[in-house]
């Protein structure tokens, strides 16, 4: 292994956002639809992880699935991706009571999402 | 520091009557000297298989225990190398090798720090290095510092960023993005988050889901210096890369006086 062989480049390019960002698209979402949907992005995003873990609504991020920090924002990205919305606030649920959670539970995301996008 | 967890090769050998030649289980990479700082540190880089076995003559009773649990988990390779690493680096600091009498402990932010057992190196009550541990891809780093120097280190790797434009997106605040104006590239995905993830630890709080909160408000391509803040507080940066990975280093400028242990 080479062992500090030249700096990261800071590439200076296209800006980011040319695309747009995704923003809120109205969506006709239920509280069934919106679990599968995030079920199916988890079973995605730890699909080559290797994990014997059967997943469910008591299932959680870090204990269970073993996320680290960069983990939780790239699935962060993932869930904001699968339901096209840029804006779902996702630090008011990593923040509670002006602490950051130490954990999540697939049962408490769900209940995020459904605050935020089931239709009632 | 060549004859790290060699011994294990050697007691099977003996178990079965054929002497087995010693073989190394961890590369062990010293990044001492790599980052251009106003204080004298350790780091250290590992990257290998230890066995749990052959890691409990270096941990303290309380860490045996806690590499029972790691070991059964996916991370164990991640947390056992992180520990060696972290250890190696602090010992080396203070210039023992009685890397068992030193316990890594968490405070209620996760951060950790170092506890030495009683008296076992310094019967003083010397205050302890400050720590700061990161690991990424099947690598464990460690770093030290002295005792009042606040300092993070984090490592990844580029080639976990699955979606490097948005995760920039969401990492980088808008007025941040548009100054720094980078490409969305793993590359550069990278970059911000583990000078981010550094400064964080810098302080003690971990990055807590809220990344945007740590701002990067500078960075020098041609040496890798960057400056950060965060609630009024400046963070200083440098990073390296370490074959495939990005390493960064980040201090609060101003050392705090802190009391002996």
């Amino acid at each position: 292994m080479r062992i500090c062989d030249g700096m990261a480049k800071g590439f200076k390019q296209a800006p980011l956002g040319q695309n747009g960002p995704l923003m809120g698209k109205e969506q006709d979402l239920t509280v069934q639809s919106i679990t599968e949907r995030l079920h199916e992005t988890l079973a995605d995003f730890i699909a080559d992880w290797g994990l014997d873990v059967e997943i469910s609504p008591q299932t959680r991020l870090v204990e269970d699935l073993e996320f680290d920090s960069i983990d939780v924002i790239q699935f962060v990205v993932a869930m904001e991706s699968a339901f096209q919305n840029r804006s779902l606030g996702f630090q008011n649920l990593l923040m509670q009571d002006g602490r950051y959670v130490d954990d999540l539970s697939l049962a408490q995301i769900e209940a995020f999402l459904s605050a935020r996008l089931a239709k009632v | 520091m060549t004859g790290f967890l060699q011994g294990q090769e050697r007691v099977a050998g003996t178990s079965l009557g054929v002497p087995a030649a010693p073989k190394r289980r961890i590369e062990v990479l010293d990044l001492s000297g790599h980052f251009n700082l106003p204080f004298a540190y350790r780091a250290y880089l590992m990257k290998g298989a230890p066995s749990l076995e052959a890691l409990q003559p270096w941990l303290a009773p309380a860490e045996q225990i806690e590499a029972r649990e790691m070991a059964q988990k996916r991370g164990w390779i991640d947390w056992a190398l992180g520990r060696l690493a972290v250890k190696q680096a602090a010992a080396a600091l203070m210039g023992t090798g009685v890397q068992a009498a030193l316990q890594v402990v968490k405070d209620m932010n996760g951060a950790p720090h170092l506890a030495e057992l009683s008296g076992q190196i310094s019967p003083q009550g010397g205050p302890l290095p400050a720590i700061s541990i990161a690991h990424a891809g099947g690598m464990g780093l460690g770093l030290a510092a002295p005792a009042g120097w606040q300092v993070g280190i984090d490592l990844d790797l580029p080639g976990r960023i699955r979606n490097p434009g948005e995760f920039l997106g969401t990492v980088l605040g808008p007025e941040e993005a548009r100054a720094l104006n980078f490409a969305p590239d793993a590359g550069n995905a990278a970059l911000v988050w583990c000078l981010k993830e550094a400064a964080a630890k810098a302080l003690g709080v971990g990055i807590q889901g809220r990344p945007q909160a740590f701002v990067l408000q500078a960075y020098e391509p041609s040496t890798g210096r960057a400056q950060l803040a965060h609630g009024g507080v400046q963070i200083l940066a440098e990073l390296r890369q370490v074959g495939s990975a990005l390493c960064a280093l980040a201090y609060v400028p101003h050392p705090v006086a802190v009391p002996a242990a």
